[in-house]
């Protein structure tokens, strides 16, 4: 009895476990994300997440141990969801001097519908994304950080791919969930 | 039995040993090849060899091209510190000249600048960009003929960052307003330093909040800014390093000075620089700080003079305030909180300003000798009368006296007699009292700018202009702020700089508002002489408590500081390197993880270990503690002392020429105390940081 019941707790304990990363890896994962053909720039998708809200709790700890909670809330446009993407573009060390355009990075889904960065994606270290990366153009180095999208919600679930289009060629990144 | 109990006995006492030998052969907190694997290593970094490498990296990348005038090389935020700032690089056939306009949204908010003589080859610095928008910016380029042709640029940036303040104008009337642009210091690294506009709007910032912490920023005879560089020796503001620099982020130069510079800093008519410091052993070694006014050697960035202030005043005089944490037990005090200095060129005097004792003092820096004392009678009495003989008389009415004051100058000479001198200040107006029992509340007080006439021979000052008063307690800031007069208009430009608020109500606690727990907003005043408002912007928090702004300058927005050409040089480094060497340190045999580390900076550079930032204890920040950090090889160590702020706040420098090469995990040891008394019990914490760092060089 006591040998059953000691087997049915690990047994429980494990499913636990096992729910528990399930959980974890729903909100955001980290995909294989494979990068692609090197151009000018060279671009690598580390991860990716999708949410349909940002929520944050900052938490201001005080000198005598006690804290203030202030809560924020971003939410994409109704119908849409944010697709927040871990990049890092560097220059590759070919002789073009093409500067790289953010124009020319867009997201596309599987109905072939394209998506462009935010405009304003500086709430993004706001909720911990951080470093953002900078939505300036770029001319060379290397730069590492988050970005967003707002693509439609039903194609969150299909097909992503993160398409880089210039000098006559395309470079493509699939997201895979 | 007794054999039985005598086994039992042994074997507990082997156990023991073992476990006594276990732990004290350090072997729990030796770091192991597997353990130093999984750590991250400290990056090297030094700014002068990173920019210099960056434009070098411009460079070759331009010359994989062909850039006309029609077809320029762009570069956005060429040295990735001010996002509203770019280069434009193309060549010419024939030697032109090249001047470069960024669109205003009116007249007063359109920069023009036109880069120095005909040439192929043209650099062209680009500042003054609005953030978030598609700016204008158009060349001119003129022959030598006077045949031009204008192109122009469109140049997409992005908004500002999240936590940016809110800004809101109230009054802006450019057409009365002296031209250029408001810099906008920031005092904590929670807030940003900025240019606005005349309309407002910013036109430039500052990404890093790692430099230029409450101290003046001047721009220099050479054209570039003079500022606090980015490595601290004490929080907040205490910084081991200056900067000469350009809005672009270049920066040409960087001087070591080991006394610390804080608050204020001038250039002296031989290029000199006058700041207000240290004696170089605060914090550990020397029981007072900012207190110390030192001469900086323009030429090899030496300190060469040191003028202590214990030899003008006596530092036990102590009146109310409202700077002091009250801790017990400090290892230093701060009585004097010296925060501006000014020089008079027709005595060779020095004048500085305390706002704790609210007083500015003149005196002569060879013989210490006091020339008088701008000051309330108030507590000049008993132990302290004998200055009392240095005491200005106050002449004329209206006259206020000036409390917790900010920001001396000497203005021009107007009246034409060598008696006289003119002093601009900001008068906070601190508590306004010598006493507690005398003091006004916040609710009921006010700042103000204001300027004495003081008759050197006849011993008197006059207040003959002042602005301030009429703002009541919406402008009062209990700290911070600075007030300039205006060359082109004679406008004062006000900086109400540390208003601390509760809920909207002024409060007093500057503490408080240092450490993130009360609120902290400014305003921005130009005021012409008539008391007329010609500009009036409030600051209030957005995300970060802080808004406060340390001091405004109106500045122009070109100078000769951006025009240099890339690669040609890379900035220099002068003066006199102040690293801490190794310690002893009675170190724990286990770890005790109760450290949590936020670095705001960490890397190596030239031998030297460089940190900053804050620690928690158990989840929660403590006013009083202390951290050493601890390099951990698998077969040796060393102890080095960080020098420790309140509410767990620390910066570090340390001398690596002791220790041997090698790759060494770094932990953290220390501790923190429950109240306000520096010497209470010590609950102590010992745990690897989660970073490692490589020795390659040969002591």
């Amino acid at each position: 009895m006591r040998k059953s019941s000691l087997i049915l707790n690990i047994l429980l304990l494990f499913i636990c476990l096992v729910l528990c990363l399930a959980g974890c890896q729903t909100s955001t994962t980290p995909s294989d994300v494979p990068s692609g053909n090197s151009l000018a720039w060279q671009i690598q998708a580390a991860r990716f997440e999708i949410k349909d809200s940002l929520k944050t709790i900052e938490s201001v700890t005080q000198y005598n141990g006690s804290k203030i909670d202030v809560e924020h809330k971003q939410s994409p446009q109704a119908g849409f969801v944010y697709l927040i993407i871990n990049v890092t573009i560097s220059k590759t060390s070919n002789q073009s001097a093409s500067p790289f355009d953010w124009q020319w990075l867009v997201v596309k889904d599987a109905s072939g519908n394209s998506y462009h960065r935010l405009e304003n994606d500086t709430f993004l270290e706001q909720f911990q994304y951080t470093p953002r990366i900078t939505g300036l153009q770029l001319r060379l180095g290397e730069y590492n950080g988050w970005m967003g999208y707002e693509i439609s919600a039903s194609a969150a679930t299909g097909k992503l791919t993160l398409a880089y289009t210039a000098e006559g060629s395309q470079q493509e990144i699939v997201l895979q969930k | 039995m007794k054999k039985k109990i005598l086994v039992i006995l042994l074997t507990i006492a082997v156990i023991l040993g073992i476990a006594a030998g276990v732990i004290f052969s350090g072997v729990l907190v030796r770091p192991t090849k597997a353990s130093l694997a999984k750590v991250t290593p400290v990056p090297s970094y030094d700014i002068l060899k990173t920019q210099q490498q960056r434009e070098l990296d411009i460079l070759a990348d331009y010359a994989k091209g062909s850039y006309t005038p029609q077809n320029p090389y762009v570069i956005q935020d060429p040295y990735k510190a001010n996002p509203l700032s770019a280069l434009i690089l193309f060549e010419t056939a024939e030697p032109d000249q090249v001047s470069v306009s960024v669109a205003g949204k009116n007249k007063y908010a359109t920069f023009t600048d036109t880069i120095g003589g005909f040439t192929t080859h043209h650099e062209v610095a680009v500042l003054g960009l609005y953030a978030g928008q598609a700016n204008q910016v158009e060349l001119t380029i003129t022959d030598r003929n006077g045949q031009t042709q204008t192109i122009r640029q469109v140049l997409q940036t992005e908004p500002l960052p999240y936590d940016f303040p809110n800004l809101a104008v109230k009054v802006s009337q450019p057409e009365k307003m002296e031209p250029g642009l408001d810099l906008m210091t920031a005092c904590l690294d929670s807030n940003y330093t900025y240019l606005l506009d005349a309309n407002g709007e910013v036109r430039g910032y500052f990404a890093s909040k790692n430099f230029g912490h409450c101290t003046s920023m001047h721009v220099l005879k050479n054209g570039r800014l003079l500022t606090t560089g980015d490595v601290q020796k004490l929080m907040p503001y205490n910084m081991y390093t200056l900067w000469e620099m350009n809005l672009l982020g270049k920066v040409f130069v960087e001087y070591e000075v080991p006394n610390a510079v804080h608050h204020d800093i001038i250039e002296l008519e031989n290029g000199d620089f006058l700041a207000v410091s240290n004696n170089k052993d605060m914090p550990y070694g020397y029981n007072s700080r900012e207190d110390v006014i030192i001469r900086i050697d323009r030429q090899t960035g030496a300190v060469k003079n040191e003028y202590n202030l214990r030899q003008v005043l006596d530092d036990s005089r102590y009146p109310y305030n409202h700077y002091d944490p009250g801790v017990k037990n400090a290892p230093n005090r701060d009585w004097a909180h010296t925060n501006s200095v000014a020089f008079d060129q027709n005595d060779n005097n020095i004048i500085i300003s305390s706002p704790i004792q609210s007083a500015v003092v003149k005196f002569n820096p060879d013989t210490n000798a006091i020339d008088w004392i701008l000051s309330s009678p108030e507590g000049w009495d008993g132990a302290f009368s004998k200055y009392q003989q240095y005491l200005l008389k106050p002449i004329g009415t209206p006259f206020e006296w000036q409390w917790g004051q900010h920001d001396i100058t000497i203005l021009p000479d107007t009246d034409g007699d060598p008696n006289t001198i003119d002093i601009l200040l900001f008068d906070n107006g601190q508590a306004k009292s010598y006493t507690e029992a005398n003091s006004v509340k916040p609710a009921d007080n006010y700042s103000r700018a204001v300027i004495f006439h003081i008759n050197e021979t006849n011993r008197t000052a006059e207040q003959i202009w002042t602005f301030g008063k009429e703002l009541g307690s919406g402008a009062y800031a209990t700290f911070l702020g600075s007030a300039q007069q205006l060359a082109q208009t004679g406008n004062i430009n006000i900086d109400f700089g540390g208003m601390l608020r509760q809920d909207g109500v002024p409060v007093d606690n500057i503490v408080s508002g240092v450490i993130g727990k009360t609120q902290v907003q400014s305003r921005v005043v130009e005021v012409q002489r008539n008391g007329e408002v010609v500009f009036d912007m409030s600051v209030t928090p957005n995300h970060a408590s802080d808004a406060s702004t340390y001091q405004v300058r109106k500045i122009a927005l070109h100078t000769a500081a951006i025009q240099y050409a890339l690669g040609e040089s890379q900035g220099k480094r002068l003066g006199v390197v102040q690293s801490s060497g190794p310690t002893t340190y009675k170190l724990p045999n286990f770890f005790i993880p109760r450290i949590s580390l936020n670095f705001k900076q960490l890397y190596q550079q030239d031998g030297a270990l460089i940190m900053q930032g804050n620690f928690l204890y158990q989840g929660k920040a403590y006013m009083l503690g202390k951290v050493l950090f601890v390099l951990k090889s698998q077969d040796r160590q060393y102890i080095f002392a960080s020098n420790s702020g309140v509410n767990g706040n620390f910066a570090a420098r340390f001398d690596l020429g002791e220790v041997l090469p090698g790759e060494y995990a770094i932990y953290v040891v220390g501790g923190v105390v429950d109240g306000m008394d520096a010497l209470g019990k010590v609950k102590p914490g010992y745990n690897p940081t989660g970073h490692k760092i490589q020795v390659s060089r040969q002591p």
